[in-house]
C-alpha cells in the first residue's frame, strides 16, 4: 500500500508536463495529443483537474480544447462539455446510422416519453417528493417510475421533506446532464424564462 | 458588548429622504462609521459568533435563491440542509446555500484564489469555466489592491456584471474584498442579504464577449457616481442589519449560558456550544452521549427557560436554534 503510494508519487515527479524543451508551438500540439488520449480512453467524462495533470502550469484548456474540437470538425465525433468534464460524442446527425447498425447505444437512457416527462418535472423543480410530483401531473406517480429513473442512475436522493413518514425529495445526477448533453442545469430549454417568471419552485402548484 | 451604533447614524441611512439630501462624501462618512462600528463587533468574538455568521450566510443564501428564480425562503433552505442525509444532494438550492456558508468559515485569504472561485460557480450553479475563473482570479486581484472600499465595492460589481455573471457572484467577491481590507480572519455575508447592485437581474450563461479587461476603466467612483452612491447605502444598511442580529443573539446566548449550569443532561454541554456555533440544530440530529429522548427533554427544558426557539412551527421535524 505504502509502497504503491510512494511510487505514484514518484510517477507525478517524472511525468514531463510542461516539457519545456519543446518549442511552443510543438508543446501546444503534444498538450492537445494527450488531452484528447485520455478523454478518449476514459469511460467518464474528464474534468479539469484531472487534465491539469497532464499539461504545463500555464495551459489554458479551455483555448486548447477550443482548438482539438478545430480539428475534429470534418469527423462524425466532437469533444462536449458534459457533466462538469468533456467526453468523446457522436455527432446528433449519425443518431440514425447508429441505432441502425446496433439499435441503441449502450448506455443512453431509454425511457418511455412519460418518464422522461417525470424526470424533467424533476429537473426543474428538485428537490421534489413523489407526492409533489403527483400532484403537479394531477395523477399518481408510481414509486416504480422513480425506481426505474433511479435504477438508470438519473435521479438521486434530497434532502427528506419534513411531511409525515419524512419521504426522500429527489434531485438530478450527473448522469442525467450527460445523458442529456447539459453542462448545468441551466442549459435545460426555458430555464431562463421559468427563472424570470419566479416558476422554479413547487409552490407554485 | 461593543456600543451600540449611534442614533445619528441610524437616522442618516434609514431614512430615503433624508439620503438622498446627502452628497455622495457624507454618504461614505456615514457607512465608514457604520463599518467601523461592525468591524468591533467582528473583533469582540463574541460567545454567540458563530450563530451569527451562519445566520448571515442563511440571509445571503435566501437572497441568492430568489435571484435565481427560486422559492425557498431562509426556513426552506435551513430544512434542506439539516434534512440531507449525509451522501445524498441538498440539492441546488442548497448549494447555494454551502457557498455563503463556506465564505462565512473558510480563511478570508483563500476565498478569491481559483479553487474557491471555481467552487463558488459551480454551488451557484454556473459551468465550469478556466477562462471564467481566472478572469475573476485576475479581477480579484487587482481589486484587492485598490487602497478605496468604495473602488473595491463598485469594482466587485463591474467585474461580475462584466463576466456575464449574477449579483450573488460580484457580492461573494465584494464580501472576500472587504475581509481583506479589514484584515479579518474570516469573511462576513453581507452584499448577499441585500439587493446588492448589479448589471443583471440573474444569472446568464456566458455569451461570449471578453472578459477581465482590467477594471481600471470602472474602478473610479467619478464614472458611476451613482452606482458607488447605491453600493455604500447598501453596503452601510447590510452592516448595520448585521450589528443588530449579532446584538439580538449575544442577548440571547447570554441568556442561554445563564441556564446552561442548571442543565443536568448528560451531553448538554455539547447542545449549549452547538447552539452559540451553528444556526440550528434538528432534534433527530445525532449528538454523542445524548440519546433522540434525552435530546428531546433538553430542548423542551430550554424552551422552559427562554434559552432556545423552535425555529419552525411544525409539530414534527423540529429545529431548535438561539
Amino acid at each position: 500500500m505504502r509502497a504503491g503510494r510512494t511510487k505514484a508519487r514518484q510517477d507525478e515527479v517524472l511525468f514531463d508536463r510542461e516539457l519545456d524543451h519543446l518549442p511552443p508551438e510543438a508543446r501546444w500540439r503534444e498538450w492537445m495529443r494527450r488531452v484528447e488520449a485520455v478523454i478518449f480512453a476514459a469511460q467518464e467524462p474528464v474534468g479539469r483537474e484531472m487534465l491539469a495533470k497532464i499539461v504545463g502550469g500555464a495551459c489554458n484548456l479551455d483555448l486548447l480544447i477550443d482548438d482539438i474540437r478545430e480539428e475534429l470538425r470534418g469527423r462524425p465525433y466532437d469533444l462536449v462539455a458534459v457533466a462538469g468534464g468533456w467526453k468523446h460524442l457522436t455527432r446528433p446527425a449519425y443518431a440514425d446510422a447508429i441505432r441502425a447498425a446496433i439499435g441503441g447505444t449502450t448506455k443512453s437512457v431509454d425511457l418511455p416519453q412519460s418518464e422522461v416527462l417525470v424526470l424533467m418535472a424533476i429537473a426543474y423543480f428538485q428537490p421534489v417528493t413523489r407526492a409533489e410530483l403527483s400532484t403537479f401531473f394531477g395523477k399518481e406517480v408510481s414509486r416504480d417510475v422513480i425506481g426505474r429513473l433511479r435504477g438508470s442512475a438519473m435521479i438521486g436522493s434530497g434532502p427528506r421533506s419534513p411531511t409525515p413518514g419524512a419521504p426522500y425529495s429527489y434531485v438530478t445526477t450527473r448522469d442525467f446532464l450527460l445523458a442529456f448533453g447539459l453542462d448545468t442545469l441551466r442549459d435545460l430549454p426555458n430555464f431562463d424564462a421559468l427563472e424570470e417568471e419566479g416558476l422554479l419552485s413547487k409552490k407554485q402548484w | 458588548m461593543p456600543a451600540a451604533v449611534a442614533s445619528w447614524l441610524r437616522q442618516a441611512i434609514g431614512d430615503d429622504q433624508v439620503l438622498a439630501a446627502q452628497g455622495i462624501a457624507d454618504i461614505g462618512i456615514v457607512a465608514g462609521a457604520i463599518i467601523g462600528a461592525l468591524d468591533g463587533v467582528v473583533r469582540a468574538q463574541e460567545r454567540s459568533a458563530g450563530v451569527w455568521r451562519q445566520r448571515l450566510a442563511l440571509g445571503a443564501a435566501a437572497a441568492t435563491v430568489r435571484q435565481a428564480g427560486r422559492t425557498e425562503d431562509e426556513a426552506g433552505l435551513r430544512d434542506a440542509l439539516l434534512l440531507t442525509r449525509p451522501g445524498d444532494d441538498v440539492g441546488p438550492a442548497g448549494r447555494m446555500a454551502l457557498v455563503w456558508q463556506r465564505l462565512a468559515t473558510r480563511p478570508a485569504d483563500e476565498l478569491l484564489g481559483e479553487a474557491s472561485l471555481a467552487a463558488m460557480l459551480e454551488g451557484f450553479g454556473y459551468a465550469s469555466d478556466d477562462d471564467l475563473v481566472s478572469a475573476l482570479a485576475d479581477g480579484g486581484r487587482r481589486l484587492a489592491q485598490l487602497p478605496g472600499l468604495t473602488a473595491r465595492l463598485s469594482g466587485a460589481v463591474a467585474l461580475a456584471g462584466r463576466c456575464d455573471c449574477g449579483p450573488a457572484v460580484g457580492a461573494f467577491i465584494a464580501d472576500a474584498l472587504l475581509a481583506r481590507q479589514l484584515g479579518w480572519e474570516h469573511a462576513l455575508p453581507l452584499s448577499g442579504g441585500q439587493s446588492f447592485p448589479g448589471y443583471h437581474s440573474g444569472p446568464r450563461r456566458r455569451s461570449g464577449q471578453s472578459r477581465g479587461e482590467p477594471v481600471t476603466a470602472v474602478a473610479g467612483a467619478d464614472a458611476d457616481e451613482e452606482m458607488a452612491r447605491k453600493l455604500l447605502v447598501a453596503q452601510a444598511r447590510a452592516a448595520l442589519r448585521a450589528i443588530d442580529l449579532a446584538a439580538m443573539l449575544e442577548r440571547r446566548a447570554q441568556k442561554l449560558l445563564a441556564v446552561a449550569p442548571k442543565l443536568r443532561a448528560k451531553a448538554s454541554g455539547v447542545v449549549v456550544a452547538k447552539l452559540l456555533g451553528e444556526d440550528a440544530i434538528i432534534a433527530s440530529q445525532n449528538i454523542a452521549g445524548i440519546s433522540d429522548r434525552g435530546l428531546r427533554r433538553l430542548f423542551d427544558r430550554l424552551i422552559e427557560f427562554g434559552a432556545v426557539r423552535e425555529l419552525t412551527g411544525r409539530p414534527t421535524f423540529r429545529i431548535y436554534g438561539l
